[in-house]
Protein backbone atom coordinates (compact mmCIF):
# COMPACT_ATOMS: atom_id res chain seq x y z
CA UNK A 1 0.00 0.00 0.00
CA UNK A 2 1.53 3.52 -1.31
CA UNK A 3 0.20 6.72 -0.40
CA UNK A 4 0.41 9.92 -2.10
CA UNK A 5 1.82 11.77 1.23
CA UNK A 6 1.84 16.16 0.88
CA UNK A 7 2.37 17.98 3.59
CA UNK A 8 -0.25 21.13 4.19
CA UNK A 9 -1.79 22.95 6.69
CA UNK A 10 -5.20 22.75 8.05
CA UNK A 11 -7.31 24.37 10.58
CA UNK A 12 -7.82 22.40 13.92
CA UNK A 13 -10.99 22.69 13.63
CA UNK A 14 -11.80 20.88 10.65
CA UNK A 15 -9.95 17.73 12.68
CA UNK A 16 -12.08 15.30 13.80
CA UNK A 17 -10.62 12.72 16.64
CA UNK A 18 -11.14 8.76 15.70
CA UNK A 19 -13.74 7.59 18.75
CA UNK A 20 -11.39 4.70 19.29
CA UNK A 21 -8.52 5.83 19.70
CA UNK A 22 -7.32 4.32 23.01
CA UNK A 23 -3.71 5.77 23.81
CA UNK A 24 -3.49 8.37 26.96
CA UNK A 25 -0.60 11.03 25.73
CA UNK A 26 1.36 13.29 28.04
CA UNK A 27 -0.67 16.37 27.11
CA UNK A 28 1.37 18.74 29.04
CA UNK A 29 5.20 17.54 27.96
CA UNK A 30 3.85 17.72 23.95
CA UNK A 31 2.58 21.43 24.87
CA UNK A 32 6.28 22.22 26.63
CA UNK A 33 7.96 20.82 23.44
CA UNK A 34 5.44 22.77 20.67
CA UNK A 35 6.26 25.91 22.33
CA UNK A 36 10.56 25.02 21.81
CA UNK A 37 10.19 23.11 19.24
CA UNK A 38 7.16 23.74 17.15
CA UNK A 39 5.98 21.05 15.14
CA UNK A 40 8.16 18.86 13.14
CA UNK A 41 6.01 15.88 12.23
CA UNK A 42 2.74 16.00 10.57
CA UNK A 43 -0.83 14.58 11.69
CA UNK A 44 -2.06 11.83 10.32
CA UNK A 45 -5.58 12.37 9.08
CA UNK A 46 -7.82 9.93 7.21
CA UNK A 47 -9.96 12.16 4.39
CA UNK A 48 -12.66 9.52 5.09
CA UNK A 49 -14.14 8.57 1.54
CA UNK A 50 -14.55 5.55 2.25
CA UNK A 51 -15.29 5.61 5.99
CA UNK A 52 -17.82 8.25 5.39
CA UNK A 53 -16.01 10.14 8.30
CA UNK A 54 -14.17 12.99 6.78
CA UNK A 55 -10.78 14.26 8.64
CA UNK A 56 -10.25 11.88 11.29
CA UNK A 57 -7.30 11.80 13.12
CA UNK A 58 -5.18 8.55 12.52
CA UNK A 59 -2.34 10.22 14.50
CA UNK A 60 -1.17 12.87 16.69
CA UNK A 61 -4.27 12.89 18.43
CA UNK A 62 -2.68 14.29 21.56
CA UNK A 63 -0.38 16.93 19.20
CA UNK A 64 -3.86 18.59 18.16
CA UNK A 65 -5.14 18.56 22.14
CA UNK A 66 -1.91 20.25 22.82
CA UNK A 67 -1.84 22.20 20.01
CA UNK A 68 -5.66 23.51 20.84
CA UNK A 69 -4.47 24.08 24.48
CA UNK A 70 -1.71 26.54 23.11
CA UNK A 71 -4.11 28.19 21.02
CA UNK A 72 -3.31 27.43 17.63
CA UNK A 73 -5.49 27.61 14.68
CA UNK A 74 -3.29 25.61 12.40
CA UNK A 75 -1.69 21.97 12.28
CA UNK A 76 0.64 20.46 9.48
CA UNK A 77 -1.29 17.10 8.07
CA UNK A 78 -0.47 14.69 5.52
CA UNK A 79 -3.34 12.38 4.65
CA UNK A 80 -4.18 9.18 3.54
CA UNK A 81 -7.57 7.72 2.68
CA UNK A 82 -8.27 4.20 3.95
CA UNK A 83 -11.21 2.02 5.15
CA UNK A 84 -12.20 1.75 8.52
CA UNK A 85 -10.06 -1.60 9.31
CA UNK A 86 -6.92 -0.05 7.60
CA UNK A 87 -7.55 3.21 9.38
CA UNK A 88 -8.06 1.07 12.56
CA UNK A 89 -4.78 -0.25 11.95
CA UNK A 90 -2.69 2.65 11.47
CA UNK A 91 -3.67 3.87 14.33
CA UNK A 92 -2.75 0.98 17.12
CA UNK A 93 0.29 0.46 14.48
CA UNK A 94 1.50 3.45 14.90
CA UNK A 95 1.28 3.42 19.05
CA UNK A 96 2.33 0.18 19.22
CA UNK A 97 5.66 0.36 16.71
CA UNK A 98 6.42 3.15 19.51
CA UNK A 99 5.74 1.52 22.53
CA UNK A 100 8.15 -1.69 21.23
CA UNK A 101 11.06 0.54 20.69
CA UNK A 102 14.01 0.66 23.76
CA UNK A 103 16.54 2.88 24.39
CA UNK A 104 20.36 2.87 24.66
CA UNK A 105 20.22 4.42 28.62
CA UNK A 106 23.88 5.38 27.98
CA UNK A 107 23.61 7.10 25.22
CA UNK A 108 20.04 8.55 26.06
CA UNK A 109 21.96 10.13 29.31
CA UNK A 110 24.84 11.34 27.04
CA UNK A 111 22.55 12.81 24.53
CA UNK A 112 20.34 14.86 27.40
CA UNK A 113 23.37 15.42 29.26
CA UNK A 114 24.92 17.54 26.27
CA UNK A 115 21.97 19.86 25.73
CA UNK A 116 22.51 23.47 27.98
CA UNK A 117 18.35 22.73 29.28
CA UNK A 118 15.93 20.04 28.60
CA UNK A 119 13.35 22.03 27.54
CA UNK A 120 10.86 20.58 24.69
CA UNK A 121 12.59 17.24 24.94
CA UNK A 122 10.01 15.95 27.23
CA UNK A 123 12.53 15.01 29.96
CA UNK A 124 12.39 16.84 33.07
CA UNK A 125 15.43 17.32 35.39
CA UNK A 126 14.40 14.15 37.69
CA UNK A 127 14.02 12.10 34.69
CA UNK A 128 18.15 12.94 33.84
CA UNK A 129 18.47 12.20 37.73
CA UNK A 130 16.90 9.02 37.65
CA UNK A 131 18.56 8.05 34.53
CA UNK A 132 21.83 9.27 35.44
CA UNK A 133 22.06 7.63 38.83
CA UNK A 134 22.07 4.51 36.56
CA UNK A 135 25.89 4.99 35.60
CA UNK A 136 26.80 6.80 38.71
CA UNK A 137 30.68 5.83 39.45
CA UNK A 138 30.41 3.61 42.33
CA UNK A 139 33.99 4.23 43.36
CA UNK A 140 34.75 6.24 45.93
CA UNK A 141 37.24 6.34 48.92
CA UNK A 142 35.85 4.32 52.09
CA UNK A 143 37.48 5.49 55.46
CA UNK A 144 37.65 3.37 58.21
CA UNK A 145 35.75 5.53 60.66
CA UNK A 146 33.14 5.11 58.07
CA UNK A 147 33.26 1.80 57.76
CA UNK A 148 32.78 1.10 61.37
CA UNK A 149 30.11 3.57 62.06
CA UNK A 150 28.39 1.65 59.22
CA UNK A 151 28.63 -1.36 60.60
CA UNK A 152 27.92 -0.45 64.26
CA UNK A 153 24.46 1.65 62.78
CA UNK A 154 23.76 -2.01 61.25
CA UNK A 155 24.65 -4.31 64.12
CA UNK A 156 22.24 -2.29 66.15
CA UNK A 157 19.44 -1.86 63.78
CA UNK A 158 16.68 -4.22 63.41
CA UNK A 159 17.35 -6.72 66.17
CA UNK A 160 13.85 -7.84 68.17
CA UNK A 161 13.29 -5.73 71.15
CA UNK A 162 11.71 -7.88 74.11
CA UNK A 163 9.91 -6.97 76.83
CA UNK A 164 9.36 -8.96 80.00
CA UNK A 165 6.90 -8.09 82.74
CA UNK A 166 8.75 -9.65 85.89
CA UNK A 167 7.29 -10.00 89.57
CA UNK A 168 9.91 -8.04 92.08
CA UNK A 169 11.60 -10.82 93.41
CA UNK A 170 12.75 -12.43 90.00
CA UNK A 171 13.65 -8.99 88.45
CA UNK A 172 15.75 -8.81 91.65
CA UNK A 173 17.52 -11.90 90.50
CA UNK A 174 17.62 -10.99 87.26
CA UNK A 175 19.41 -8.07 88.49
CA UNK A 176 21.79 -10.24 90.06
CA UNK A 177 23.36 -11.92 87.04
CA UNK A 178 26.95 -10.32 85.89
CA UNK A 179 26.76 -8.63 83.08
CA UNK A 180 26.49 -4.09 82.60
CA UNK A 181 23.13 -4.01 80.37
CA UNK A 182 19.76 -6.11 80.18
CA UNK A 183 20.94 -7.69 76.79
CA UNK A 184 24.20 -8.64 78.87
CA UNK A 185 22.31 -10.60 81.57
CA UNK A 186 20.05 -12.41 78.87
CA UNK A 187 22.32 -13.37 76.81
CA UNK A 188 23.90 -14.81 80.05
CA UNK A 189 21.10 -16.21 81.52
CA UNK A 190 20.60 -18.42 77.65
CA UNK A 191 24.12 -19.42 77.33
CA UNK A 192 24.02 -21.28 81.40
CA UNK A 193 21.20 -22.72 79.93
CA UNK A 194 22.64 -23.89 76.43
CA UNK A 195 25.36 -25.77 78.84
CA UNK A 196 23.28 -26.67 81.61
CA UNK A 197 21.37 -28.70 78.49
CA UNK A 198 23.82 -29.92 76.29
CA UNK B 1 24.88 -14.62 33.01
CA UNK B 2 22.07 -15.67 32.41
CA UNK B 3 20.48 -17.62 35.00
CA UNK B 4 22.24 -18.23 38.41
CA UNK B 5 20.61 -20.75 40.72
CA UNK B 6 21.46 -20.68 44.70
CA UNK B 7 20.48 -24.06 46.43
CA UNK B 8 20.06 -24.82 49.77
CA UNK B 9 21.66 -27.83 51.49
CA UNK B 10 19.03 -28.00 53.60
CA UNK B 11 16.67 -28.60 50.69
CA UNK B 12 18.60 -30.59 48.25
CA UNK B 13 20.64 -32.66 50.46
CA UNK B 14 19.57 -35.78 48.07
CA UNK B 15 20.12 -34.47 45.16
CA UNK B 16 22.10 -34.49 42.00
CA UNK B 17 23.89 -31.65 40.91
CA UNK B 18 25.68 -33.20 37.75
CA UNK B 19 22.12 -33.08 36.61
CA UNK B 20 21.67 -29.63 37.55
CA UNK B 21 25.17 -28.60 36.07
CA UNK B 22 24.09 -30.20 33.17
CA UNK B 23 21.50 -27.84 32.15
CA UNK B 24 23.34 -24.74 33.12
CA UNK B 25 25.44 -23.86 29.94
CA UNK B 26 26.83 -20.55 31.46
CA UNK B 27 25.03 -19.60 34.66
CA UNK B 28 26.40 -20.16 37.97
CA UNK B 29 25.25 -22.47 41.32
CA UNK B 30 25.89 -21.46 43.91
CA UNK B 31 25.25 -23.35 47.49
CA UNK B 32 24.44 -22.63 51.03
CA UNK B 33 23.30 -24.83 53.73
CA UNK B 34 20.32 -23.20 54.39
CA UNK B 35 21.19 -22.60 57.94
CA UNK B 36 18.86 -19.88 58.32
CA UNK B 37 15.94 -21.96 57.08
CA UNK B 38 16.67 -24.33 59.22
CA UNK B 39 17.45 -22.55 62.33
CA UNK B 40 14.01 -20.90 62.10
CA UNK B 41 12.11 -24.34 61.63
CA UNK B 42 14.42 -26.11 64.30
CA UNK B 43 16.10 -28.20 61.55
CA UNK B 44 19.74 -29.19 62.88
CA UNK B 45 22.59 -29.23 59.37
CA UNK B 46 25.68 -31.19 60.82
CA UNK B 47 28.94 -30.11 59.20
CA UNK B 48 29.60 -33.69 58.42
CA UNK B 49 26.53 -34.36 55.92
CA UNK B 50 27.34 -30.69 54.63
CA UNK B 51 31.11 -30.92 53.76
CA UNK B 52 30.02 -34.94 52.09
CA UNK B 53 27.62 -32.72 49.98
CA UNK B 54 29.77 -30.76 48.96
CA UNK B 55 32.61 -33.07 48.21
CA UNK B 56 30.51 -35.12 46.55
CA UNK B 57 29.45 -32.54 44.05
CA UNK B 58 32.80 -30.18 44.20
CA UNK B 59 33.26 -30.56 40.24
CA UNK B 60 29.79 -29.13 39.72
CA UNK B 61 29.37 -26.56 41.75
CA UNK B 62 31.17 -22.87 41.66
CA UNK B 63 30.40 -21.35 44.92
CA UNK B 64 29.58 -22.53 48.00
CA UNK B 65 28.73 -20.91 51.52
CA UNK B 66 30.45 -22.07 54.94
CA UNK B 67 27.95 -23.58 57.41
CA UNK B 68 26.78 -20.45 59.18
CA UNK B 69 25.81 -20.63 62.54
CA UNK B 70 22.94 -18.30 63.16
CA UNK B 71 24.13 -15.50 65.71
CA UNK B 72 27.48 -17.35 66.55
CA UNK B 73 30.15 -15.92 64.30
CA UNK B 74 33.03 -18.00 66.76
CA UNK B 75 31.21 -21.31 65.13
CA UNK B 76 30.71 -20.26 61.41
CA UNK B 77 34.41 -19.45 61.43
CA UNK B 78 35.42 -22.84 62.97
CA UNK B 79 33.41 -24.55 60.42
CA UNK B 80 35.11 -22.41 57.93
CA UNK B 81 38.13 -23.38 58.55
CA UNK B 82 37.46 -26.84 59.04
CA UNK B 83 36.08 -27.04 55.73
CA UNK B 84 39.15 -25.39 53.88
CA UNK B 85 40.95 -27.92 55.99
CA UNK B 86 38.82 -30.81 54.20
CA UNK B 87 39.92 -28.85 50.64
CA UNK B 88 36.28 -26.96 49.98
CA UNK B 89 36.87 -24.04 49.23
CA UNK B 90 33.60 -22.43 50.68
CA UNK B 91 33.18 -18.13 51.14
CA UNK B 92 33.33 -17.46 54.92
CA UNK B 93 30.42 -15.36 56.19
CA UNK B 94 30.37 -12.05 57.66
CA UNK B 95 27.86 -10.94 59.89
CA UNK B 96 26.71 -8.53 62.51
CA UNK B 97 28.97 -8.04 65.61
CA UNK B 98 31.71 -8.81 63.59
CA UNK B 99 34.92 -6.24 63.00
CA UNK B 100 36.25 -4.34 60.31
CA UNK B 101 39.39 -6.33 60.88
CA UNK B 102 37.33 -9.39 60.64
CA UNK B 103 35.90 -8.63 57.53
CA UNK B 104 39.09 -7.66 55.73
CA UNK B 105 41.20 -10.87 57.24
CA UNK B 106 38.22 -13.11 55.83
CA UNK B 107 38.67 -11.07 52.44
CA UNK B 108 42.65 -11.54 52.56
CA UNK B 109 41.97 -15.07 53.22
CA UNK B 110 39.49 -15.61 50.68
CA UNK B 111 38.56 -12.92 48.23
CA UNK B 112 35.09 -13.53 47.65
CA UNK B 113 32.86 -13.27 51.17
CA UNK B 114 29.57 -13.81 52.10
CA UNK B 115 27.96 -10.85 53.63
CA UNK B 116 24.70 -12.14 55.65
CA UNK B 117 23.03 -10.39 58.79
CA UNK B 118 20.97 -8.44 56.95
CA UNK B 119 17.40 -10.20 58.03
CA UNK B 120 15.47 -7.28 60.17
CA UNK B 121 17.82 -4.38 59.06
CA UNK B 122 16.00 -1.11 57.37
CA UNK B 123 16.93 -0.80 53.47
CA UNK B 124 19.19 2.28 53.83
CA UNK B 125 21.14 0.62 56.71
CA UNK B 126 21.67 -2.48 54.55
CA UNK B 127 22.45 -0.39 51.07
CA UNK B 128 25.42 1.79 52.85
CA UNK B 129 26.66 -1.21 55.07
CA UNK B 130 26.87 -3.26 51.83
CA UNK B 131 28.22 -0.66 49.25
CA UNK B 132 31.10 0.27 51.99
CA UNK B 133 32.13 -3.34 52.99
CA UNK B 134 31.65 -3.90 48.76
CA UNK B 135 34.24 -1.10 48.65
CA UNK B 136 36.46 -2.36 51.08
CA UNK B 137 36.21 -5.57 49.75
CA UNK B 138 37.35 -4.63 46.55
CA UNK B 139 40.17 -2.07 47.62
CA UNK B 140 41.69 -5.91 49.08
CA UNK B 141 41.16 -7.06 45.51
CA UNK B 142 38.34 -9.28 47.09
CA UNK B 143 34.40 -8.67 46.39
CA UNK B 144 31.21 -9.83 48.72
CA UNK B 145 28.24 -11.77 47.99
CA UNK B 146 25.12 -10.11 49.88
CA UNK B 147 23.25 -12.95 51.17
CA UNK B 148 19.16 -12.50 50.62
CA UNK B 149 19.49 -8.85 49.56
CA UNK B 150 16.36 -9.58 47.70
CA UNK B 151 15.19 -6.67 45.48
CA UNK B 152 17.04 -5.66 42.17
CA UNK B 153 16.79 -1.77 42.99
CA UNK B 154 18.85 -2.60 46.21
CA UNK B 155 21.21 -4.37 44.62
CA UNK B 156 21.93 -1.78 42.01
CA UNK B 157 22.50 0.86 45.27
CA UNK B 158 24.82 -1.13 46.93
CA UNK B 159 26.40 -2.61 43.91
CA UNK B 160 28.04 -6.02 45.41
CA UNK B 161 29.52 -8.23 43.45
CA UNK B 162 26.90 -10.68 43.89
CA UNK B 163 23.50 -11.16 45.63
CA UNK B 164 20.66 -13.54 45.95
CA UNK B 165 17.46 -12.30 45.53
CA UNK B 166 14.34 -13.86 47.63
CA UNK B 167 12.93 -17.47 46.60
CA UNK B 168 10.91 -18.24 43.59
CA UNK B 169 9.27 -21.15 45.29
CA UNK B 170 7.95 -19.04 48.16
CA UNK B 171 6.31 -16.37 45.34
CA UNK B 172 4.69 -19.42 44.33
CA UNK B 173 2.90 -20.63 47.34
CA UNK B 174 1.91 -17.28 48.01
CA UNK B 175 0.42 -17.13 44.54
CA UNK B 176 2.09 -14.51 43.43
CA UNK B 177 4.38 -14.39 39.70
CA UNK B 178 7.57 -12.29 39.58
CA UNK B 179 8.38 -9.92 36.46
CA UNK B 180 11.25 -7.77 35.55
CA UNK B 181 9.92 -4.33 34.96
CA UNK B 182 13.34 -2.67 33.71
CA UNK B 183 14.19 -1.42 36.99
CA UNK B 184 13.02 -3.69 39.45
CA UNK B 185 11.38 -7.30 39.93
CA UNK B 186 7.74 -6.71 40.64
CA UNK B 187 4.67 -9.34 41.42
CA UNK B 188 1.52 -9.73 40.95
CA UNK B 189 -1.08 -11.87 42.61
CA UNK B 190 -2.19 -14.28 39.84
CA UNK B 191 -5.61 -14.24 41.10
CA UNK B 192 -5.86 -10.60 40.52
CA UNK B 193 -7.37 -9.62 37.14
CA UNK B 194 -6.77 -5.91 37.62
CA UNK B 195 -3.10 -6.18 37.93
CA UNK B 196 -2.67 -9.13 35.84
CA UNK B 197 -4.48 -6.69 33.53
CA UNK B 198 -2.14 -3.61 34.51
CA UNK B 199 0.99 -5.43 34.00
CA UNK B 200 0.05 -7.79 30.81
CA UNK B 201 2.23 -6.11 28.75
CA UNK B 202 5.50 -6.83 31.14
CA UNK B 203 4.06 -10.35 31.81
CA UNK B 204 3.80 -11.23 28.38
CA UNK B 205 7.44 -10.12 27.83
CA UNK B 206 8.56 -13.43 29.77
CA UNK B 207 6.47 -15.56 28.02
CA UNK B 208 3.45 -15.97 30.47
CA UNK B 209 0.07 -16.40 29.21
CA UNK B 210 -1.85 -13.57 30.34
CA UNK B 211 -4.82 -14.82 29.21
CA UNK B 212 -4.82 -18.72 30.47
CA UNK B 213 -4.21 -16.88 34.18
CA UNK B 214 -6.57 -14.51 33.73
CA UNK B 215 -9.22 -17.42 33.15
CA UNK B 216 -7.64 -19.96 35.62
CA UNK B 217 -8.30 -17.62 38.25
CA UNK B 218 -5.80 -18.78 40.25
CA UNK B 219 -2.22 -20.26 40.27
CA UNK B 220 -1.69 -22.90 37.87
CA UNK B 221 -0.89 -26.59 38.56
CA UNK B 222 1.52 -29.24 36.54
CA UNK B 223 3.02 -27.72 33.37
CA UNK B 224 1.73 -24.60 33.06
CA UNK B 225 3.40 -24.28 36.89
CA UNK B 226 6.71 -25.23 35.88
CA UNK B 227 6.33 -22.71 32.70
CA UNK B 228 5.84 -20.02 35.13
CA UNK B 229 8.57 -20.91 37.11
CA UNK B 230 10.61 -20.58 34.01
CA UNK B 231 8.97 -17.31 33.40
CA UNK B 232 10.03 -16.20 36.76
CA UNK B 233 13.37 -17.43 36.37
CA UNK B 234 13.48 -15.36 32.93
CA UNK B 235 12.83 -12.23 35.38
CA UNK B 236 16.47 -12.55 37.44
CA UNK B 237 18.02 -13.50 34.21
CA UNK B 238 16.79 -10.48 32.74
CA UNK B 239 17.32 -8.13 35.66
CA UNK B 240 21.49 -9.61 35.98
CA UNK B 241 21.96 -8.76 32.29
CA UNK B 242 19.91 -5.12 32.96
CA UNK B 243 22.63 -4.94 35.99
CA UNK B 244 25.47 -5.57 34.19
CA UNK B 245 24.75 -2.40 31.76
CA UNK B 246 24.58 -0.42 34.55
CA UNK B 247 27.26 -0.85 36.21
CA UNK B 248 30.35 -2.97 36.70
CA UNK B 249 31.68 -4.57 39.54
CA UNK B 250 35.23 -5.60 39.52
CA UNK B 251 35.75 -9.69 40.02
CA UNK B 252 37.30 -10.87 43.22
CA UNK B 253 40.17 -12.15 43.65
CA UNK B 254 40.14 -16.11 43.52
CA UNK B 255 37.27 -16.25 40.88
CA UNK B 256 37.43 -17.79 37.69
CA UNK B 257 34.69 -16.04 36.00
CA UNK B 258 36.63 -13.14 33.93
CA UNK B 259 33.16 -11.37 33.86
CA UNK B 260 32.82 -8.43 35.93
CA UNK B 261 29.37 -8.30 38.90
CA UNK B 262 26.76 -8.12 39.74
CA UNK B 263 25.68 -10.77 39.14
CA UNK B 264 22.15 -11.83 40.49
CA UNK B 265 21.71 -15.59 41.59
CA UNK B 266 17.32 -16.76 42.64
CA UNK B 267 17.40 -19.36 45.16
CA UNK B 268 15.15 -22.55 44.29
CA UNK B 269 13.85 -24.71 46.88
CA UNK B 270 10.76 -26.79 45.57
CA UNK B 271 11.92 -29.37 43.53
CA UNK B 272 8.68 -29.09 40.77
CA UNK B 273 10.14 -25.46 39.76
CA UNK B 274 14.04 -26.94 39.23
CA UNK B 275 13.88 -28.21 36.40
CA UNK B 276 12.07 -25.16 34.64
CA UNK B 277 14.47 -23.13 36.12
CA UNK B 278 17.67 -24.65 34.76
CA UNK B 279 16.13 -25.89 31.23
CA UNK B 280 15.64 -21.72 30.83
CA UNK B 281 19.27 -21.54 30.70
CA UNK B 282 19.69 -23.95 28.34
CA UNK B 283 16.96 -22.42 25.70
CA UNK B 284 17.90 -19.40 25.58
CA UNK B 285 21.47 -20.70 24.54
CA UNK B 286 19.56 -23.00 21.73
CA UNK B 287 18.04 -18.92 20.31
CA UNK B 288 14.64 -18.71 22.46
CA UNK B 289 14.12 -15.22 22.69
CA UNK B 290 11.04 -13.77 24.61
CA UNK B 291 10.46 -10.16 24.38
CA UNK B 292 12.05 -9.42 27.73
CA UNK B 293 15.36 -11.33 27.20
CA UNK B 294 15.37 -9.41 23.60
CA UNK B 295 15.57 -6.59 25.20
CA UNK B 296 17.62 -6.86 28.68
CA UNK B 297 19.83 -10.29 26.98
CA UNK B 298 21.61 -8.67 23.87
CA UNK B 299 24.33 -8.01 25.73
CA UNK B 300 25.06 -11.17 26.70
CA UNK B 301 28.47 -12.50 27.02
CA UNK B 302 28.52 -16.43 27.26
CA UNK B 303 31.22 -17.99 29.01
CA UNK B 304 30.18 -21.63 28.84
CA UNK B 305 31.18 -23.65 32.12
CA UNK B 306 32.05 -26.90 31.91
CA UNK B 307 31.98 -29.52 34.93
CA UNK B 308 35.63 -29.80 36.50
Amino acid sequence: MKHDLKVYDELIRNLTPHPENARHGDVPRIMASLRKLGQYRPIVVNRGSLTGREMEILAGHHLVQAATELGWQYVSITTVDVDDDTAKRIMLADNRTSDLASYDDRLLVELLGGLPDLDGTGYDAADLDALESLFKDHAWEVNDRELQDALDTADEDGWPVVKAKLAPALHARFLEVPGSDDSTRVTTLIQEWDEAHE
Amino acid sequence: MSVNVLMSFAFWAKKDLSEVRRELVCGKLMIDSGAYTAYTSGQVIRLADYAAFLATWRPYWDHAVTLDTIGDPVATRRSTRALHEQGLPVMPVFTRGESVKEFEAMVRDCGYVCVGGGVGMSQDVLVRRTQLLQRRAADLGGGIHALGMGAVGLVRQAMPYSADSSNISNTFQFGNIRFFNGQEIKSCKANDKRALLRNWEALRGHDINVADLAQNGRMPAGEFRTQLGQAMSLAYASADEWLHSVATVPVPRGVRDPRPGPHLYSSISVSHLLPGVIDLDHKLHNGYRPPVWRKYGRGHKCVERTAA
